[in-house]
């Protein structure tokens, strides 16, 4: 749901060698922050894990998920705990050079 | 739009609990936290009763309880984890009944985020410290310990976070005083990383947290618990996965996992018992172990997610370690449990989800060991180990006995149910209606699965009938009932008064019998009677005052009146008389103890106007209206006599105080004018509590004590009024008048004690309750029929009883909310008691009655509401024709994952949640319901008929013979009955489920004949699979859904026939999608369809589709809510709300093509008005007036949108920009050309799922009187929340109104701070900003504050204290009551 995006902070100075330790320091410190190199899997990888953690936290979303699905609440707090993992599947395959050339 | 937000009934769900003593050592507490409220209940072992002590609202979500218990001390502390990101550590009070808050330590941002660590929580068993840990890298440890003053000290975090992992669950390691160490069960981000066991400690020397070791497990484990260490047990932990649970202890195992002290290092691992028939793979949801370490023993109890219960026990020695690990099946429960405690005097408290809390005791903890489902992993101290399971090595046996298989146990075993704790979680609908006599209730469906119910819930105290009427034969003038003597604990006679006589009923073991020797005055009717003195009796009557001292009949002394005046009125106390004589004198007696004499001390002359001395005789009861009315307070602790009495003219409405001197002279104080005729009076000092010791015990001179004296005078009038006034007992002065109006009979006011704290009975229209609740006086309704004359009334059944009189009867009552005080005995004297009646789960309201469903009851649909007459065959008799209410109602039950064998509406259910074992044969109803494959459904639609009381038995009977109405559903007289259930899903077709469903009266036509029809229309869904949380299953869903396996949808629609209430199927109409919201439109029905909107209209063979708006929303229609005949206000699953309107007839000459996206019925067309500008994930949505709109979305917060004011004026020019930007085209349709305005938002902390107009103060509108009419008209929006919450949001009128209580608000937003240092504004903010809306449960905080501070508050508001909290309690009771 809450998303954090540091959008001042793009890595598009790098010029500026100083600021840009800041910023690699900033982003390993905040989850989730995007820069210029970021993938649509990524991003959306983010989104659902920062969605999911947000649930975890509601008993009142556990419930709504249970009671729609039929399941119990422990059970779909460790679905949700699973989905962490991989909330949108394998990160597809980097295209290397070679076959960007093909 | 200015809204006044209050709570009704608060969060009921219980989501976190912990145990330990809080107030007091060796108390057995029980602390239970739902979204935002924490409760405190205490154990009553003996009585097998768990009493609320009181609860506090945090206003912040609580994501984490626990407790702590620092070495060498005997009280628990409470450690609570909430989105405020701090650590909180409370401290239990009893005498200021609240949570007190000693650290608030920050850890990270507000809200509740992937990285701030609030959402797991593990402390040290000793007490030394804590962990906290966030689903994704942060890991904080605390260090507690306590300074020289015996103060809890924390220390700064410290921390050991590690990027790109996932925790699943943290636990504490019991490693004896060593350094504390924790276990968390973590997964990395990498894509081939396995779930890991890892030891983190807390070295205290070196003040750092490590990562000590870790341990790869199994991929589904998810549940540990700690298993004692340290010299009482192995250490460790014990870790449930899918179908095992398997005992690890990192610090003796070898890399592989095996336990290295045994002599054949292996692990130690068992296999769940397997319930018959289940799929596979059972988890174990919750579980808890208990310790007695007097004993030196423990064991765990394990729920598995189907609701069974496992116990779990390791057998181990110092030396060799764990030698075993036994599981064995114990017994079920209905639902899964959420948690549970189980606690030393052999209690275990277990909240279920979607279900009542229960409290059950054990009865033995001992499995046999030929029960079935069990499994053992044991090793031989000689061989190697030797695995008793269907997996192990010995499978083959195990499988020839099978042991391991059991069958789900239709009721307990080796628990007892003692008591359950209501729980409305989750509140899926709710529905307002109103009862015969006016008041309104709600109509709830809670629960889930073997869970649901449906309940009647209404605003006042429940009060039970203890016996049957008893006919007295005439018309009963007024009730006493009087003790033996002072001591006694039970009262031994009523003194019943009639117009010109008096009986008086001796009260036996068994019954109540008429006694003619009893020394009183029985041929003249009776002003007063009364257990006076030490053991004598008072009877005051026209023509004398009857003394018998010690209750022996030769020794009646009788005080005669000078000829020839009367006594007119009289009253009494323990010691003293205050009569009233025709000729307007007062005379005041005093009872002399050591004489036993009652002593005449004073006489006023000319107090009062004389009355006419003949009339008494010539007409009995007229010279009723002329008689004046007295009341004497309660004689307080340690003093011989009370020093005020009230005395009120009948004919002046005047009522004055007087004050008895030391010297027994009479003074007059202050005077008060009634607004009416004054009817009674009370005095009483509610601050006045007898506490009872021990059990039954009662030592008056020990345990009267006055807590924060409240005298107050309560006057009834004769035009229904009643007024309250607070007393200075020495200057007399009143004050804080506060005026009630109850309806048009005349008021009787009468001061009862119940379990020792004074109470007043208000009996107007309808019975009332006065009592003290904190620092206020609460008025409540009484759930029963009216009464004239009551009096307490103490007997053996029902200690705190009442006896009522209606005309010529007697009635036996207790009053239901006061029995969980009546048995908090060990309340030790020197504590404040509560001042009762304690406020039970559910608030002020009281549930009426509960129908169980079965399965979940997702939604309510009101179909009809209207008095149906009643036919009787022997109207000659003399039975009265009277009318019965029936409101109908739709409930909707559906179930995923779910199947059942036998059809569905033929199961009879028990009324008990959980079947006693003790009566006869119960039925596997909760086996019934079995759990099954995805895309599975059990689904039905019942239709509920809400019963009315009767009050006429004999028409009870004549129902049973009506064949209209099935008999046996009639035997509950008052409540919610089933009448008729419309089976949808047979066996065969488990892929359907009803969705929604709406009624229309007019559907197909207005205006025809047919008017006593209504229909209903149903949405159903076929092959519909709900895409789940879990990634496994999204996957196989999508391979099973092949083409023909495609969800569609499909309209049903029946004839509801008013008389029988019984569905008639009509037909089948199949829409391509399913629909998931209907709407009755004008005389169609209109159907959300993905995203999509399209009307229908009633045919003869299917309903015919009379047009539709294409891509009406972004994603899909969950809501729609008509207002005002043409316009519907469309909500989608993510974009919030468009506002569409119908225009009938097709206008021409525009030149703008609306064939594409347009609409047409009769020549009609819908047009997209406006729409929002944020997103809102729309649940429920109610039409507010003609252009305003109420919904609900996802994440707990309610919103209202308005159409603006100036295009509410717009006519054609509106839809003409609007239907202009339609035609640009389809992608782009869903956009309204106006924005629709937010006018009100605020967050309430859980799913709002159910929204309605109305309000619950239990008033009906002749209560409200004049100035009310127009209150009452209008409506509140009452929403219902997943977590079992009730609440409203009032419209504040007036601006007068608005601004005092936006000003309360701000000043208890600067000095109120909540528990766990959240920002109130940035709680009620957490999604979308607050806009609009005042917290009422803030403004109440207001009692919470210190003295100094509310009197700074209220200067600051510029008003006086009791004008500030006058004004905050008539808030709540006009809209709650």
């Amino acid at each position: 749901m809450q998303r954090t995006t540091l959008r001042t902070m793009a890595p598009n100075n790098q010029q500026n060698g100083g600021s840009f330790s800041q910023l690699e320091s900033l982003h390993a410190r905040y989850v989730g922050t995007g820069h210029a190199g970021t993938t649509q899997h990524e991003w959306a990888t983010n989104q659902h894990r920062d969605s999911i953690a947000c649930y975890l936290g509601r008993p009142s979303m556990l419930q709504y998920f249970a009671v729609a699905e039929g399941i119990s609440m422990g059970r779909v707090k460790l679905n949700l705990l699973e989905k962490m993992h991989r909330p949108c599947g394998e990160p597809p395959k980097k295209k290397s050079l070679d076959e960007f050339a093909k | 739009m200015k809204l006044y937000h209050l709570t009704a009934i608060p969060p009921t769900a219980v989501n976190h609990m912990t145990q330990g003593s809080f107030t007091a050592p060796r108390q057995q507490e029980l602390i239970t936290a739902a979204t935002s409220t924490l409760h405190l209940y205490r154990l009553q072992p003996k009585q097998s009763q768990l009493q609320p002590l009181f609860r506090l609202d945090t206003f912040c979500q609580i994501t984490q309880l626990s407790t702590f218990r620092l070495p060498g001390t005997r009280r628990d502390h409470i450690v609570l984890l909430t989105d405020s990101g701090n650590l909180t550590v409370l401290q239990a009070d009893i005498s200021t009944r609240t949570f007190i808050r000693l650290h608030c330590e920050p850890f990270g941002r507000t809200g509740i985020r992937r990285c701030v660590p609030s959402l797991y929580l593990a402390v040290e068993p000793r007490g030394r410290a804590c962990m906290i840990s966030a689903v994704e890298r942060q890991k904080f440890c605390y260090v507690l310990n306590r300074d020289g003053e015996n103060r809890v000290t924390i220390s700064s975090p410290l921390s050991c976070h590690r990027s790109n992992v996932v925790t699943y669950s943290t636990v504490a390691i019991d490693v004896g005083f060593e350094n504390p160490m924790f276990a968390a069960l973590e997964r990395a981000y990498s894509s081939n990383a396995q779930k890991m066991l890892v030891y983190y400690e807390l070295d205290l020397g070196l003040n750092t947290l490590v990562r000590k070791m870790q341990s790869s497990v199994r991929d589904s484990s998810y549940v540990m618990l700690m298993v004692p260490g340290g010299d009482d047990g192995p250490g460790g932990v014990l870790l449930c996965s899918e179908n095992y649970v398997t005992y690890r202890n990192l610090l003796e195992e070898d890399d592989n996992g095996n336990l290295t002290k045994l002599k054949h290092p292996c692990q130690l691992e068992t296999r769940l018992p397997h319930r018959e028939f289940m799929p596979s793979g059972t988890m174990i949801v919750s579980g808890t172990m208990y310790h007695d370490r007097k004993g030196n023993a423990f064991f765990f109890l394990l729920c598995t997610e189907h609701g069974d219960l496992v116990k779990a026990d390791l057998q181990w020695t110092v030396e060799g370690g764990v030698t075993s690990l036994k599981l064995a099946y114990f017994d079920s429960v209905p639902m899964p449990s959420i948690g549970m405690c189980i606690f030393r005097s052999g209690y275990l408290f277990l909240a279920l989800e979607g279900s009542d809390s229960f409290l059950l005791q054990f009865r033995t903890v001992d499995v046999p060991e030929d029960s079935p489902g069990q499994s053992i992993a044991r090793i031989h101290s000689a061989s190697e180990m030797d695995v008793d399971t269907e997996g192990g090595k010995s499978k083959d046996d195990i499988r020839r006995t099978g042991n391991f298989e059991y069958k789900r146990k239709p009721r307990l075993e080796f628990l007892l149910l003692v008591a359950s704790i209501e729980s409305l979680a989750p509140l899926l609908s709710h529905s307002t209606v109103s009862l015969q006599s006016g008041e309104t209730a709600l109509v709830c469906a809670t629960g889930r699965r073997s869970g649901g119910s449906v309940r009647l819930i209404r605003r006042g105290i429940g009060v039970l009938q203890m016996s049957e009427p008893l006919s007295m034969g005439s018309r009963i003038r007024n009730i006493f009932a009087c003790k033996k003597n002072a001591e006694s604990l039970h009262d031994s006679f009523i003194v019943v008064a009639f117009d010109k006589r008096t009986k008086v009923l001796a009260v036996g073991e068994t019954k109540v019998e008429e006694t003619a020797n009893s020394g009183f005055e029985l041929h003249q009717t009776t002003l007063c009677a009364a257990q006076i003195g030490s053991s004598s009796f008072v009877q005051v009557y026209r023509q004398g005052v009857r003394y018998i001292a010690s209750g022996k009949v030769e020794d009646a002394k009788e005080w005669k009146p000078p000829v020839p005046s009367r006594i007119t009125a009289a009253c009494c106390n323990s010691a003293q008389v205050v009569v009233c004589l025709s000729s307007g004198a007062l005379v005041y007696f005093e009872v002399d103890v050591a004489n036993d004499l009652l002593l005449e001390v004073e006489k006023v002359a000319g107090a009062l106007q004389p009355t006419g001395e003949h009339e008494d005789i010539t007409h009995g009861i007229a010279e009723d209206d002329n008689m004046p009315v007295l009341a004497i307070a309660d004689i307080s602790r340690g003093l011989a006599k009370a020093s005020i009495f009230a005395v009120a003219d009948k004919a002046s409405t005047k009522v004055r105080l007087y004050q008895v001197q030391a010297n027994g002279k009479l003074q007059a104080l202050g005077l008060h004018v009634a607004p009416a005729v004054v009817e009674s009076l009370a005095l009483t000092d509610f601050g006045y509590v007898e506490t009872m010791l021990g059990s039954n015990s009662r030592k008056p001179e020990a345990v009267k004590a006055i807590y924060d004296p409240m005298l107050t005078l309560i006057i009834g009038t004769k035009h229904g009024a009643m007024v309250r006034l607070s007393v200075d007992s020495v200057t007399g002065a009143m004050s804080g008048k506060r005026s009630t109006f109850l309806g048009p009979d005349p008021v009787n006011v009468r001061v009862v004690r119940l379990a020792g704290v004074p109470t007043c009975l208000v009996m107007g229209s309808r019975p009332w309750l006065l009592f003290r609740q904190g620092s206020r006086l609460i008025m409540s309704q009484m759930c029963t029929s009216a009464f004239e004359k009551a009096a307490a009334f103490s007997s053996e059944q029902s200690p705190d009883g009442l006896i009522a009189a209606t005309d010529s009867k007697l009635h036996l009552l207790c009053i239901d909310i006061l029995q969980a005080i009546t048995s908090s005995g060990e309340l030790p004297s020197k504590i404040p008691t509560p001042c009762v009646p304690v406020p039970t789960v559910l608030g002020s309201m009281f549930q009426l009655s509960r129908t169980r469903t079965l399965g979940t009851p997702r939604k309510l649909i009101f179909i009809e509401n209207e008095p149906v007459a009643k036919r009787h065959s022997d109207l000659a008799n003399g039975h009265q024709k009277r009318e019965k209410h029936l409101s109908l109602f739709g409930v909707i039950e559906a179930d995923h994952r779910a199947k059942c064998s036998i059809p569905f509406s033929k199961k009879v259910l028990n009324t008990d949640l959980i079947p006693d074992s003790n009566t006869g044969p119960a039925e596997d109803d909760v086996g019934f319901m079995k759990p099954s494959v995805p895309g599975s459904w059990v689904s039905q639609m019942r239709i509920v008929r809400l019963f009315e009381e009767n009050e006429d038995p004999s028409l009870d009977a004549q129902d049973d013979e009506d064949d209209e109405f099935d008999s046996t559903n009639l035997l509950q007289d008052d409540g919610i009955q089933a009448c008729k259930e419309i089976e949808l899903v047979r066996s065969e077709e488990q892929h359907e489920t009803v969705l929604c469903s709406c009624s229309s009266k007019s559907l197909g036509g207005s205006g025809t004949a047919e008017q006593t029809l209504c229909y209903l229309v149903l949405s159903i869904a076929k092959n519909l699979v709900p895409s789940g949380t879990s990634l496994r299953h999204g996957k196989v869903a999508k391979k099973a859904q092949e083409p023909n396996r495609h969800p569609t949808g499909a309209l049903r629609v029946y004839r509801i026939e008013r008389k029988s209430a019984r569905p008639i199927f009509v037909h089948e109409t199949v829409i391509e999608e399913p629909s998931f919201a209907l709407a009755a439109f004008r005389d169609m029905v209109a159907v959300g369809i993905g995203r999509s909107i399209r009307l229908y209209d009633l045919g003869k063979q299917r309903l015919l589709r009379k047009g539709e708006y294409k891509y009406a929303v972004r994603n899909r229609v969950t809501a729609i809510a008509v207002s005002g005949g043409d316009r519907m206000f469309v909500g989608d699953v993510q974009e919030s709300v468009t506002l569409f309107k119908y225009i009938a007839g097709w206008e021409t000459g525009r030149g703008v093509d609306y064939g594409r996206v347009g609409m047409e019925r009769h020549g009609g067309r819908l047009v997209c008005i406006a729409n929002d500008t944020l997103c809102r994930w729309v649940v429920s949505l109610v039409a507010l007036d003609y252009s305003t709109v109420c919904g609900s979305d996802k994440f707990g917060n309610i919103f209202v949108l308005r159409l603006p004011q100036e295009l509410a004026s717009m006519g054609d020019e509106l839809m003409g920009v609007a239907t202009i930007e339609n035609g640009a085209g389809i992608g782009g349709s869903h956009k309204g050309a106006h924005q629709l305005h937010l006018e009100a938002c605020v967050h309430v902390g859980a799913t709002v799922i159910s929204l309605t107009l109305g309000h619950l103060n239990g008033r009906t509108e002749l209560e409200m009187g004049l100035e009310g009419k127009e209150k009452s008209k209008q409506e509140a929006v009452v929403y219902a929340t997943m977590d079992g919450a009730v609440g409203v949001l009032a419209p504040l009128a007036t601006w007068n109104e608005a601004e005092f209580a936006r000003l309360v608000e701000h000043e208890m937003r600067r000095r109120y701070s909540t528990v766990c240092g959240r920002d109130h504004l940035a709680y009620r903010s957490a999604f979308y900003a607050l806009k609009n809306v005042v917290d009422g449960d803030l403004c109440e905080m207001l009692r919470a504050l210190p003295h100094e501070e509310v009197i700074k508050c209220c200067s600051s508001i510029g008003q006086s204290v009791s004008d500030v909290m006058k004004r905050i309690d008539e808030l709540r009771e006009t809209w709650i009551g």
